[in-house]
């Protein structure tokens, strides 16, 4: 007969927290699955972005007044960045193709069979 | 970890067992310290070089880890809304790492956050723009007239609608990871995104691209127990250094769930979750239509059994409605992550893809 595995508190309460996190998700997807609840979100959706636009205009002006950054100006400055990064790995991109880097190891051969 | 290799002898030791928890008790609370100081965590296990950039768009070559290669090489196309890296975390803990050794030649089309600019790109700009570039540049970089396309999650989905609009294309293999294609099945999205009630027009017109934190929040929305769950099982486990890197590299990869263009999400709304149009075979794009019957390439769907995200069932045309006569169905352990990433899927799942792509790689 096999011997009774010993108890490990640690186990059953990594098994009990599986089983509430499944209970409760179960639950949970039972009640935001429905029509009725996208109705909500989306309602609460569109609340939350009158809210943060009238937020942001108001955070907009008193950042002006304080000088410094408003949020559009912190995301034109990101986009900016991302573009010569961008503008940057083209051009690298471009000179290497333009002068191949000699040292760069030949390229594998590509006649690999699986095994038999 | 001299606590963690010794947890197994304890058995019905009762002194040890009582000595091994105050000592996991203390590790706990000094590493506890440790976590919340620490700097993100590092991801990427191999070496990959830069091939293509447009834009949002970015496309890598992996340094294949061998003399000798397979001969079509795999293109891996990342969902929109996150980086690439999952199928690369680390060491032990990599797709990437686990094909590239076993002869594959990898390259991943990954994506940046877009640019105000390009909250324009539909649907469209990637299945018939970004794809099929990187196809071209894969191709022109590895010599080969054809290749294997791979996709996960969206990522797929789009790959699968550049397969049908390009049924003379260059796509010999479709491996497929947790690919919605039936989107009558995305119950959950469907419900919230209702064309009853929901406003894609007002809100993309009033945000451009879709923060990162809206599509995170709704993947949690979708298991609302998963995060607290999991902080939880991080604490239980904290002094388990492996179980944290784990932790912090998935969390770390959550966490920066990228921002998808508006009209992308309208679309993707739109056609995908209102109308269905891949599955009904009405998504049209620049003058062709997707459907799905002119896939002939082998295709593996592999869907995970625990997958809050796509359902089997999301997935499951892939295997009945295109014309491929050569289509094999995984259904993995695990859930929407791990079925790329998890530890389980290094011992069960990609032996299996290996053997897969292999015999159709030459």
């Amino acid at each position: 007969m096999p011997a009774k595995p010993p108890y490990d508190p640690n186990a059953e309460w990594q098994k009990f927290v599986q089983r509430t996190e499944q209970t409760i998700n179960s639950l949970s997807g039972q009640i935001t699955g429905t029509q009725e609840f996208g109705g909500l979100l989306s309602q609460l959706g569109m609340l939350t972005q009158a809210g943060q636009r009238l937020f942001s205009g108001h955070m907009e002006n008193v950042l002006t007044s304080l000088s410094l950054p408003t949020q559009k100006q912190v995301a034109d400055l990101s986009d900016q960045l991302r573009g010569v990064e961008a503008r940057l790995d083209e051009l690298k991109l471009a000179l290497e193709k333009l002068s191949p880097r000699e040292e760069r190891s030949p390229p594998p051969r590509r006649t690999l069979k699986p095994p038999a | 970890m001299a606590v963690a290799q010794g947890n197994e002898n304890v058995a019905d030791d009762f002194p040890a067992r009582v000595r091994t928890e105050m000592q996991r008790a203390i590790q706990r609370n000094l590493k506890g310290l440790e976590f919340l100081s620490a700097a993100p965590q590092a991801v990427g296990a191999m070496e990959k070089e830069l091939l293509y950039r447009r834009g949002t768009a970015l496309l890598y070559k992996f340094k294949p880890v061998r003399d000798e290669v397979y001969r079509v090489p795999l293109l891996i196309v990342t969902p929109p809304s996150n980086h690439g890296y999952i199928f690369d975390l680390a060491k032990g803990q990599s797709m990437v790492e686990f094909l590239l050794h076993r002869g594959i030649d990898i390259y991943l089309l990954d994506w940046v956050a877009p640019t105000r600019e390009e909250a324009k790109l539909g649907l469209a700009d990637y299945a018939e723009g970004f794809i099929p570039e990187a196809i071209g540049e894969v191709l022109a970089a590895s010599g080969e007239d054809e290749l294997t396309l791979a996709g996960y999650c969206m990522g797929g989905t789009l790959a699968v609608i550049h397969a049908a609009l390009n049924p003379a294309g260059p796509v010999r293999n479709l491996l497929m990871f947790a690919t919605p294609v039936d989107f009558t099945q995305m119950t959950m999205f469907r419900a919230w995104a209702d064309q009853s009630h929901f406003d894609v027009d007002k809100m993309v017109d009033t945000l451009g691209n879709i923060p990162g934190d809206v599509m995170l929040g709704a993947f949690d929305l979708m298991r609302p127990a998963n995060r607290t769950a999991g902080k939880i099982h991080l604490w239980t486990n904290m002094w388990n250094d492996e179980f944290v890197r784990s932790y912090r590299m998935f969390d770390r990869w959550a966490a920066e769930t990228l921002p998808v263009p508006g009209e992308y999400f309208r679309e993707q709304i739109k056609l995908l979750i209102w109308e269905n149009a891949l599955l009904e075979g009405t998504l049209a794009m620049r003058g062709r239509t997707a459907d799905l019957r002119n896939i002939t390439a082998a295709t593996l769907n592999i869907v995970a059994q625990h997958d809050h995200v796509v359902s089997r069932e999301a997935a499951l045309p892939l295997m009945s409605h295109t014309s491929s006569t050569d289509s094999e169905e995984i259904v993995a352990k695990g859930g929407h992550v791990s079925l790329v990433a998890g530890t389980q899927a290094l011992h069960r799942l990609w032996p299996k893809i290996d053997e897969w792509l292999r015999v159709r790689s030459i």
